[in-house]
This record gives structure tokens, C-alpha cells and sequence, in this order.
């Protein structure tokens, strides 16, 4: 089926998720879109799937327009989505989360026919799952096998794999793209959100760059690796920076950082890597990776094992001197029914009884100093994005000695941007050390002393910026 | 027919208003909707239906009275659940205090005096097989549907599609809704369903367990069967397993009366640490994956709770 | 909202809430007029009539109290009546003990209830973290438990020379009775253990540390981890605070009303106590109020049996519709919208 994307635009609140998008994709074929977090890829996604329904634009299936916003109907029109979590029922058996929803037959559910039929599919393409099992004792694989079954079983003739091949493993992988290949020959459609260089070169035949947004450009494939990452990651507007973080770097090695082993070993592919990475004090280190490459992962490992950072002079991180800040932000860094006041209260109070006046102050006093549009008895959900990461960094206590920072700015405007680097830049030195994921390679070269690569779920490789170039970043983070 | 026989029967016979109960219960708890009205809900249906059949002279309109009341009473719940956003579990506790104290009062006029109940009924060939003709094929309407129940019901659940529909919403809602599942009206549909079995459970006490109608008739029942529910792993076969048990128990009670006046206190509250036990049970067993547990008892235990249960649903627009 | 307009807002809720209370009353073929007069007299009549209604209050207040306490922790304490139960176990215990001749033996039966209670609350507590039973079929379950173990007790261990029957225990000796004062018996005692609690409770809830902690946990957030809060410690606090002044409400009805341990000796007000709070949901002080209108209520009922010849339930129907429509009012945003039009329109 060819799907034709017309001026689909789609804003919310101020940001302008996908403007004016227009490009085709063809049947039978294999189409990679890729684009950064926040860049616009999932918003598109939901709008085909009918989740959402665009501003403007229009959605044509081999030349008739598709009506939106209505999942029922891009079901009906044979559109299915395979994402990261497989929409299933953990504590059912096997064949009877096949069937749910998706009857077989009219009343009685055989598992003769359902086994029968899924059996054909697994010969079909060459996957073994064990049909007897509870689906909660099958790994993300299989239930994703499971699911792309579930959705051919249905009829589906477009499907969207939305970064799918994280829980795979290497065997099943290679078995699923065969499969793909095998149903894209078939005539199906199938669209491939990922950032994995290496497998979009595999199996894909076209590729759809989405920056802030807008297509950047659809390029067809195979083509040059460095094509598609200079694509991905295209010429970016220089932030303007007050201040600057680079400095003549001190190679000395006060801390060491332990990894742990499951950041470490993924069948033996970076056996190089050692174990142990050792830094200095008080420096910025930063965590390169794309979405879901378990750079995030790992900086929240750290809030839970702050041991595994130990220092030359031997003195303690623990739990109560690091501080950790996710990225989903409301979600949880913050109670969003709370005030300021309530949350300066739960930071900085530490007396058995809290005099709300006390708070009061220091509250006016933070939002002095952190530039927080709001007041004491501010909401946290009505807080814009940027105050309310600034309402988190002023919830660093001076006592922090490490800070963790998943996606510091993500989401944020060059403005709010900006003042969090120069907080983080100019309050390094009072902390052991500065840690921060960032799926923005600029964004990692412009601050950090010390870097960390990540790949699927692996330290792919680290070391000063100094000796690990953004080139080499580039290709290290997209799997080359 | 043997002594031992004929308390086989009074066991079954005794049983069947919690058979009902239990089982619409588990239908509406596998859906995700608790129904904590429970208590109040059998008292008013045991009234409602005796109040109807002494009016109309037919235990069958009675019948059908609670019936209707039962699934009435499910349905509101649901709907203020839905249209309001107030808890389930709200809604259903201030329902058993009203419920309860609503039967205390209609009732005032119909206590203790003697209606029309159940006839037996009695199927000519069938009722002469030993042992189990007797229980079945010769007793009143109520125990005899409350005995096929307990199959129908459980291969309605694990065997047929619909059972599968609605065993997946209670079970996961945001999957059931991403496969074209309509949520709320399943659940509309099941809870009631479920609230028209416990209102003939409620019409099976007055109509021939306890003939006719007093305050405490019912008294603590509705609690009992929201154990019995959990003890039976949201399985009607062993639910019905746990009621029956109970109902031995309460013939025990019975017959020792004699001996100790405290058994037969203490017998209304077996269940409930039962019901405790089996939640810690699960909990363990569920951590290990029951490794560890001897085979029979991990297929006495595992039954997992429907994971949605009593947690409103909000549609995400 | 102003101030103003929120009481204002208060208003039309209990307006179209006792509205409807009336049509269901009318529905019932009571008259409700007549039914409300009576009440009133049933409660104020006389200043017998007045010191009970305020002794009921004090009862009620407490377990309302310990339920607002749980529901800011964003729990369901089904279990309270079991912790009112155990209150009057404990307080029993003392009474019949050596203890129970000493001038201070109220002063330590009912510590020692409060501590039974909060007994009790613990067990809710580690059902639920650390076997995840929910808290309601824990609390159901520790509910009977408490049942139980009374009609063991009063027909076994603590069973009335001779007789072994369920009409209770002996008599506390008199010093172990909570003092009235006065002709009318007015329940001082009482009354100043309730506003001794509401205001240690409003001052844990506002103004500490551990309340400001359990009031996050109540939110349901995935921020407290990063807050450094361990849920499972604050939801056990909250379970044992709510269990202590459960227990104190149950010994008082052990010490104060029936001066022996007797099954159902919690007169179902800890039940109550949950219609109570469903209106108050987090706020404390509005405690103090519906409680000791459902009181009058409670108390006045009698007079409606007395006088009326009506049936002893109309207090809790009359209750149970009043809360039922309530949330729905609530819930619905009517009053907001009736309070804003007139508001606006001053």
C-alpha cells in the first residue's frame, strides 16, 4: 500500500510537532524514518495510527485520503503498530493473548486452531516460541514476534516497527529481518523508526530524515554510512554559550568509575572497553547515546549503586549526597500537585518539624536566584518546562556531591537551556562529579571533559574529548 | 438414602446462594470492577425476593426481582464510577451501609412471617442415580443452576472467546483498548452480569435456605463471599471449592453446637484469614515464578489477580 | 476561590445533598420534617441528651480523624474497625488487670488501647508492602480477626464467673470507669481526648517533617523515590498513627460507655468513620463538624424509635444517602457552577 504524507502539521501548546511534512512512501517497500527524540517521529507515527489527529494535512492509502484521528480506522484500513512494548496480557497463556481481541472464531476459543495457525506463521519464518508458555515468561523478542504475528493474522498491510529490535536478540534479529524483507517482497508496507545505522543500511531501501518537525530530506538507499549521520545529526545552530567549558584538560585520575557488568558485556562486542574508567574531580562527564541506547539507564543506576564511584581519598558517596534528575520531568522529579514551597520543604528542611515561614523565604530566595516565573505557592504542573527544570536544579542541595542529570535540556528553549549550563558549568567544582546524559552530540562536545559512548545498551567507548572526536562519537553511538 | 447423603445435600442445598454470589463476583472482579456492595447488596435482594413472592405468590417473579435489583444495584455503581470519577471502592462501601440498613427497614413488615419458597423438583429417571441423582435432579430450581454454574462459568471464562475478551480487560485495559476492546461497555456488560448472579444468590437465601425473611438473615455473607472470591484465585471452580468448604464447615458448626457455643461464632470468620493467607501465598509464589513450590500446591495457589481491579480507567485522549 | 466562595460552595453542597436526602425519605413514606424535629430534640433535647451526642462525637471524631490520616497517605484503612476493636481489647486488659484498681487506670487502659490499635495498623501495614495485600481485603480480613478474638475472649479466657455467654464481660472495676462530670454526665474526658488528638494530628499533618512526607507518598508519585521518601516506611506510619487513635476511640468505648468488653463493641463506628471522612477526604478540621452531625444524627435516631416508633435504621440510611449524595454533587461540579453564578452575579 503507498501511503502519501500531505502537509501534515501538528502543534502542541507552542511547539510545532510536525510542520508541514510531505513526503511518500512506496509499497512493498522497507522505509526507515529517523530523526532525534523530540524531533517530530512519534507525533507522525501517532497520527497515521490514528491516536491523534493532525492540525492540517491530509493521509492518502494508495490514493484515497484516510480519514484520522480514529484508531478503529486505520485498524480497519489494515495500519498496525509493533512498538517497544508489546501491547499484550503478561498473565495470559501464550494463545490466549493471541486471540484477545482478535477472535479466531465466534465463540469457543480452540487452542488447536489458534497453535495450528501461529505454528504456520513461526515455520513461515523460521522463529521458535514455546506456544505453552505464559506470556510473561517470554522475552521482549518473542513477544514482539508474537505481536507482529498477531498483526499480519489481522490483515495488517502497513506496519510500523517502532524502535523494535532493542529486546532482540542477535539470532532473532537477523530471523525478523528476513521476515521483513520476505513481507515487504509480499507488497506489505513497513515503516522502520530507529537509529540504528548499521540495521537501517540492512534492510531499508529509503530513508526519511525528520529534524524539529520538518523533513529534512528523503534519501534513497543503500547509500555512504556517513551520508545518513551527517544527515541525522545535520549542522545545528551553534548554541550561544556564556560560558565556555573548555578548558586545557587535566588527565588525572582521582575517581574511579566502576560499570556495571550488564552495561558491559553484550556478547563480547567491545571486549576492549575496560571495566573500570578513572577521571578527575569536580569535572562534567557526559553520556552520549541515542534514545534508548541505556544512557539514561545508566546514570539511574548510579542513584541507586552511588558505590560504584569511588574516590582516591576515599571519601563516601552515598545515597544522601547525590542527587539525581530525571527527564520526565513531572513524572518523577516532581509531584505535580504540589507547590514550590511544598517541594523546597521535602529538599531542604531538615528538622523534625517545618516552620512554613522558614520555607517561605528560602523559597523567594531560590526563585530569585534560579530566575522561576512563579511564586512560594506556584503548582508544579503549571510550571512552564524551563521553570520547571529550574525549579529542579534549585532543589540541588549544596551537600550534593553527585549529580545526576538525565537529558538536561531536553525540551527546553535556548534561553532555559543556557541558564542550566552555566548553573551546572559554574557548580562543578563544588561537586565530586557532574554527570549527564544527552542524545544531542553538540550538546556533549560543548561541555563535557570526559565522555562516555553508548550503544545498545554497551560502553562502546570513552575517553577525553581530546582523544575521542565527535567523528568518531558519531559512528561509535550509531553502532559502526 | 444414608445419613452421609443427605448432609451431601444440605451442604449443596445450604451452598447455593454463595455459589451465585461468589461466581458474579469473580466474573466482575475478572473485569476489573469490585463490587464492595456486596453485604448490603444480598440482604436487600434476599428481601426484595421474598417481598415479591409473597406480593405475586411466585418464587420465580421473585426470582427474577432480585435478579433485576442485583444487576441494578452493579450497574449503578458502574456508572457513577464512570461518569463521575468517584472510587469503586466509595460508591460500594456507602452502598453496603445503605443497603443494609434500607432491607433492615422495608423489611420491618415481612419479617418472620411464612411465604411461598421453592419447590423441588424432581426429574423422573435421573434423580435415582445413586449418590449424585438425589442432589441434582431432585432438588429446588436454584441449587441445581447454582451446581451447572460452576461448569458453565468456568468454561465461559477460560474456554470461549468472550471469555477472553473480558478477562483481558480486567486484566489490561490499555492493551484490550489498543486492540479495539471497548473497555467501558465490557465492563458495563460483566459487572452487571455479575450483579444479577449475586442478586438470585440473594434471592436463594430467602426462598430456600432460610425460608422468609429477619434482619440478620444474611449477615455477614456478602463479606464472606468477597473471600471466598480471592481464596478461589478469581476461579470459579475454586471458588466454589472454597463455598462448599465453608458450607461444611457451617454443618460442623451445626452439629457441634452442643459441644461449644464459640465454633460457631468463629465459623463466619474462617475465611478470612484464609483469604490472606492465599494473597501472601500468591505474592511468594508469584516472586519465584513457583520455583520451589511442590507442584500441587503451586496449582492450587497461582492465580493471579486481575491487574486493572478496582483501578479507574481513564481513557487517554 | 476565595474563602468566601468556598464555603459558600460548602453550603450549596450540603443544600442539594439534604435535598435529595428528603426526596429519598419521602420516597420511603417517612415524613422527613417530622423525622428532622425529632432529631434535633433526640440530640439537644436536654443536657442528658446533649452530652451524649457529644461523647458519640468525640468517638466518631477520632476514628474520622485516623481515617483522614491514611487517606493522605492515599490508603484505604477498611481495617479501622478492627483497630477500634482492639483498642477495647487492650483497654479491657487493663482494667481487669491490677491495674485496674489504680486512680490512674482510664489514663492507662486507654494508652494502652491506643497501642493495641496501632498493633493492628501495623499488621495492615506489613500485609501490604511487603506481601502486597491490599490494604482493603487486610483490613477486612484483621476486621473479623478483631471479631473473632473478642467472642473468644468473652466466652472463654475473660468469661463472666459461671456463665459463658456472649452478653459480655464482667464490669470494669469503678476506677478503671472514665469519669463524667456533672448531673448531666457531660464526657469531658472525652471531649478533650479528641481535641487533644485533632491537634496533634493537624500539627503532624502541617507542620512536621513525617507528615509533609506521608502527605507525598499519598500522591502516588514516582518522585519519591528521587525525594528520598521510602514509601513503605511512611505508608507504616500512617497505618500505625490511624491504628493508635482507633484504638484510643475504642477504649473510650470500653472505659467510658460500656465499662466491659462486649462483641461489637465498636458500635459500628469505625465503619462510620469511613462515611465521614469520604466527605472530609484530607481535610482535618472539617472532621470535627460532620462528626458531630452524624453524632446528633446517631443520638437522635434513638428518639426517632422512641417517640416515632420508626426503625433503628433511618440514622444510617439518612447518613448513607447524605455522603452518597454529597460525592456526587461533588463530583458532578454543581455546587461550583450555582456557587460562581451567584457569586458572580452579586
Amino acid at each position: 500500500m503507498q501511503i502519501e504524507f500531505q502537509n501534515i502539521s501538528k502543534t502542541f501548546k507552542s511547539i510545532k510537532a510536525n510542520d508541514n511534512i510531505c513526503f511518500s512512501i512506496e509499497s512493498g517497500t522497507i522505509h526507515a524514518l529517523i530523526g532525534e527524540n523530540g524531533a517530530g517521529k512519534s507525533t507522525l507515527i501517532k497520527i497515521l495510527s490514528g491516536q491523534i489527529s493532525p492540525d492540517t494535512g491530509s493521509i492518502k492509502l494508495n490514493g484515497i485520503p484516510l480519514k484520522l484521528g480514529s484508531s478503529n480506522e486505520a485498524n480497519i484500513k489494515g495500519i498496525g503498530i509493533l512498538g517497544q512494548d508489546p501491547l499484550d496480557f503478561s498473565n495470559f497463556t501464550v494463545l490466549e493473548s493471541f486471540v484477545a481481541g482478535n477472535p479466531t472464531s465466534y465463540f469457543i476459543f480452540s487452542k488447536k486452531n489458534v497453535s495450528k495457525k501461529i505454528s504456520t506463521y513461526l515455520t513461515q519464518f523460521n522463529w521458535t516460541i514455546n506456544l505453552n508458555a505464559l506470556v510473561k515468561d517470554l522475552s521482549i523478542g518473542e513477544r514482539q514476534q508474537l505481536e507482529l504475528i498477531r498483526l499480519l493474522d489481522k490483515g495488517t498491510k502497513v506496519i510500523i516497527l517502532d524502535e523494535p529490535t532493542s529486546g532482540f536478540s542477535l539470532e532473532q534479529k537477523e530471523k525478523v529481518f528476513e521476515t521483513l524483507k520476505i513481507l515487504a517482497a509480499k507488497g506489505f508496507t513497513i515503516i522502520l523508526v530507529s537509529h540504528k545505522i548499521e540495521e537501517i543500511l540492512e534492510i531499508c531501501s529509503k530513508a526519511t530524515v525528520i529534524q524539529k518537525g520538518k523533513v529534512v530530506q528523503s534519501i534513497d538507499l543503500p547509500t555512504e554510512p556517513n551520508n545518513l549521520i551527517s544527515l541525522m545529526f545535520g549542522t545545528q545552530d551553534l548554541k550561544p554559550t556564556k560560558l565556555s567549558n573548555i578548558s586545557a584538560p587535566i588527565k588525572s585520575q582521582e575517581i574511579t568509575v566502576t560499570i556495571p557488568a550488564s552495561f558491559n558485556s553484550y556478547e563480547n562486542l567491545c571486549p576492549e572497553v575496560s571495566p573500570l574508567i578513572q577521571i578527575p574531580k569536580n569535572i562534567i562527564l557526559g553520556v552520549s547515546g541515542l534514545q534508548g541506547s541505556g544512557a539514561d539507564k545508566f546514570i539511574q543506576t548510579f542513584q541507586i549503586n552511588p558505590n560504584n564511584i569511588s574516590l582516591e581519598d576515599k571519601s563516601l558517596i552515598n545515597k544522601f549526597n547525590t542527587t539525581y534528575v530525571p527527564s520526565d520531568r513531572l513524572e518523577k522529579g516532581l509531584f505535580p500537585d504540589m507547590t514550590i514551597r511544598e517541594h523546597v520543604a521535602l529538599t531542604y528542611n531538615k528538622k523534625a518539624t517545618v516552620d512554613w515561614n522558614e520555607m517561605w523565604d528560602l523559597s523567594e530566595a531560590l526563585i530569585g536566584k534560579f530566575g522561576i516565573v512563579g511564586n512560594p505557592n506556584s503548582i508544579a504542573k503549571t510550571l512552564s518546562g524551563g521553570n520547571q527544570q529550574r525549579l529542579m536544579l534549585s532543589l540541588i542541595s549544596d551537600s550534593t556531591e553527585l549529580l545526576l542529570m538525565e537529558q538536561p535540556t531536553r525540551g527546553l528553549d535556548i534561553q532555559s537551556a543556557n541558564y542550566v549550563w552555566d548553573n551546572l558549568i559554574s557548580t562543578k567544582v563544588n561537586k565530586v562529579l557532574t554527570m549527564f546524559s544527552s542524545t544531542d552530540i553538540d550538546e556533549i562536545y560543548e561541555y563535557s571533559e570526559y565522555i562516555i559512548c553508548f550503544f545498545n545498551n554497551t560502553i562502546v567507548a570513552h575517553g577525553y574529548p581530546i582523544d575521542l572526536t565527535k567523528d568518531i562519537t558519531m559512528q561509535k553511538i550509531s553502532g559502526n | 438414602m444414608g445419613h452421609f447423603e443427605a448432609t451431601i445435600i444440605t451442604i449443596i442445598t445450604m451452598s447455593s446462594p454463595l455459589i451465585f454470589a461468589v461466581i458474579g463476583e469473580t466474573i466482575s472482579e475478572r473485569v476489573g470492577i469490585v463490587n464492595l456492595s456486596m453485604e448490603g447488596t444480598l440482604m436487600i435482594t434476599a428481601l426484595i425476593g421474598f417481598a415479591v413472592t409473597v406480593t405475586t405468590n411466585s418464587p420465580y417473579i421473585g426470582i427474577i426481582a432480585s435478579g433485576l435489583l442485583g444487576g441494578g444495584i452493579a450497574l449503578f455503581i458502574v456508572l457513577i464510577n464512570f461518569r463521575f470519577h468517584i472510587n469503586q471502592i466509595a460508591i460500594g462501601f456507602i452502598l453496603t451501609i445503605l443497603l443494609w440498613k434500607l432491607s433492615s427497614y422495608l423489611g420491618q413488615s415481612y419479617v418472620r412471617i411464612p411465604g411461598p419458597y421453592l419447590d423441588i423438583i424432581t426429574i423422573p429417571y435421573l434423580s435415582k442415580i445413586p449418590f449424585f441423582g438425589p442432589i441434582i435432579f431432585d432438588n429446588n430450581i436454584l441449587t441445581i443452576s447454582s451446581i451447572f454454574l460452576i461448569p458453565i462459568s468456568w468454561y465461559f471464562l477460560f474456554k470461549t472467546q468472550l471469555g477472553i475478551t473480558l478477562r483481558s480487560v480486567g486484566e489490561n485495559p490499555e492493551s484490550a483498548d489498543a486492540r479495539g476492546i471497548n473497555v467501558r461497555k465490557t465492563r458495563l456488560l460483566y459487572a452487571t452480569l455479575g450483579g444479577i448472579l449475586i442478586g438470585i444468590g440473594g434471592a436463594a437465601f430467602s426462598l430456600h435456605v432460610k425460608y422468609g425473611w429477619s434482619e440478620s438473615h444474611t449477615v455477614n455473607y456478602g463479606w464472606i463471599a468477597l473471600a471466598i472470591v480471592i481464596f478461589g484465585g478469581w476461579n470459579p471452580i475454586r471458588g466454589s471449592i472454597g463455598v462448599y468448604g465453608f458450607g461444611t464447615l457451617q454443618i460442623l458448626a451445626l452439629k457441634l453446637q452442643s459441644v461449644t457455643i464459640g465454633f460457631s461464632q468463629i465459623l463466619p470468620l474462617i475465611p478470612f484469614p484464609l483469604m490472606i493467607l492465599t494473597l501472601v501465598l500468591i505474592q511468594i509464589a508469584n516472586k519465584n515464578n513457583g520455583i520451589g513450590l511442590p507442584k500441587l500446591i503451586r496449582i492450587l495457589i497461582l492465580g493471579n489477580q486481575p491487574q486493572s481491579l478496582g483501578i479507574t480507567y481513564k481513557k487517554n485522549v | 476561590m476565595s474563602m468566601y466562595q468556598n464555603i459558600f460552595k460548602n453550603i450549596i453542597t450540603v443544600l442539594i445533598s439534604v435535598i435529595i436526602v428528603t426526596i429519598v425519605l419521602f420516597a420511603l413514606q417517612a415524613s422527613p420534617f417530622e423525622i428532622y424535629a425529632t432529631l434535633f430534640d433526640g440530640a439537644f433535647g436536654n443536657l442528658d441528651k446533649l452530652s451524649r451526642t457529644m461523647l458519640i462525637t468525640s468517638i466518631m471524631a477520632l476514628t474520622g480523624l485516623a481515617l483522614v490520616i491514611t487517606f493522605s497517605a492515599g490508603l484505604w484503612n477498611i481495617g479501622i474497625e478492627g483497630q477500634v476493636l482492639f483498642g477495647a481489647i487492650g483497654a479491657t486488659f487493663i482494667a481487669r488487670s491490677f491495674l485496674g484498681n489504680l486512680f490512674i487506670a482510664p489514663i492507662i487502659a486507654i494508652i494502652f488501647g491506643g497501642i493495641s490499635g496501632g498493633f493492628l495498623g501495623l499488621l495492615s501495614s506489613i500485609l501490604k508492602t511487603k506481601f502486597n495485600v491490599h490494604e482493603i481485603f487486610g483490613g477486612l480480613g484483621l476486621d473479623f480477626l478483631a471479631s473473632g478474638l473478642i467472642v473468644y475472649l468473652v466466652i472463654g479466657p475473660w468469661k463472666r464467673e459461671g456463665i459463658a455467654s456472649t452478653g459480655g464481660t464482667d464490669l470494669f472495676p469503678e476506677a478503671s470507669w472514665v469519669p463524667n462530670i456533672g448531673n448531666y454526665n457531660f464526657p469531658i474526658f472525652p471531649i478533650l481526648i479528641m481535641l487533644t488528638i485533632f491537634i496533634l494530628l493537624y500539627f503532624l499533618l502541617n507542620r512536621t517533617s513525617l507528615g509533609l512526607k506521608l502527605i507525598a507518598t499519598g500522591l502516588n508519585s514516582n518522585a519519591t523515590e528521587k525525594f528520598k521518601i521510602n514509601s513503605s516506611e511512611y505508608i507504616a506510619y500512617a497505618f500505625i498513627i490511624a491504628g493508635v487513635v482507633g484504638g484510643i476511640a475504642g477504649s473510650i468505648q470500653a472505659t467510658s460507655i460500656y465499662h466491659k468488653l462486649v462483641p461489637n463493641i465498636s458500635g459500628g463506628y469505625g465503619f462510620l468513620g469511613i462515611l465521614i471522612a469520604l466527605i472530609a477526604g484530607k481535610n482535618l478540621s472539617s472532621i470535627l463538624l460532620i462528626s458531630f452531625v452524624f453524632a446528633s444524627i446517631m443520638v437522635g435516631g434513638v428518639q426517632l424509635q422512641l417517640r416515632l416508633g420508626m426503625d433503628s435504621s433511618f440514622p444510617y440510611i439518612i447518613e448513607s444517602v447524605f455522603v452518597l449524595a454529597w460525592l456526587i454533587t461533588r463530583a458532578s461540579n454543581i455546587d461550583y457552577k450555582i456557587a460562581n453564578y451567584i457569586f458572580l452575579r452579586r
